[in-house]
């Protein structure tokens, strides 16, 4: 298995590698599915927080050959905050 | 991969969990964790420290080691079937959950890599607490 980031979109945003683990392994965890990408990939977005208690929105398209590239990672918008607070309460 | 319900296909949850134990083994290795505190909190803490006379990281590793002792033993006990119609559960005492891996790892009884690790990390926890 493989990853990569888009580290231009990461740094815009000061997300930081060890954030986006953090947020992949959190147990309080909310995934939502996103169209595919212009290359046809599956694509989803996770909302959790960091160990630091940041809420942040991951996206992640999964390539071929269990290859996965991280392009976005920025503070939950307000639509994913509020989506997280509905899921996390369901 | 995580306890709220997922919304995702089959296949894609597949690819987190992976991802999930990996990011996991990043964190563990980092062994390093960092907080946010005030700056009336910070104060208080270099305080505490310089009357103790300990530099303040390894007075608050004392601190979290102490607490992560008493909480590691509240951790709940992982549910396993076992063969026979017997389980390991929240009552069993800890020796039943020692002999039920020791019996694993002899091939008397047959468990899921899930449940021994389960079980597994359950004993490490609490030896770690114990220490």
């Amino acid at each position: 298995m493989t990853v990569t980031y888009d580290d231009n979109n990461l740094a815009k945003h000061k997300v930081s590698h060890d954030e986006v683990d953090e947020v992949m392994d959190a147990d309080l965890i909310v995934d939502v599915e996103l169209p595919p990408s212009k290359r046809g990939h599956q694509r989803v977005m996770l909302i959790a927080f960091t160990l630091q208690g940041r809420l942040l929105e991951v996206g992640i398209e999964f390539f071929p050959h269990d290859h996965n590239h991280i392009f976005h990672g920025d503070d939950a918008s307000k639509h994913n905050k509020a989506e997280f607070a509905r899921r996390i309460k369901q | 991969m995580n306890k709220k319900k997922s919304h995702l296909s089959l296949e894609n949850q597949k690819r987190l969990e992976k991802l999930k134990a990996a990011a996991h083994e990043r964190i563990l290795k980092r062994e390093f964790v960092q907080f946010r505190v005030d700056a009336p909190m910070m104060n208080l803490l270099l305080k505490v420290a310089s009357h103790k006379r300990q530099p303040l990281g390894v007075m608050l590793r004392d601190w979290v080691e102490h607490q992560l002792a008493k909480e590691a033993k509240l951790l709940p006990v992982p549910s396993v079937d076992l063969p026979g119609g017997h389980a390991i559960n929240e009552k069993s005492p800890q020796k039943e959950i020692e002999k039920a891996v020791l019996d694993y790892q002899s091939g008397r009884i047959k468990l899921s890599d899930k449940e021994y690790r389960a079980l597994m990390d359950w004993l490490l926890d609490h030896h770690l607490a114990e220490k």
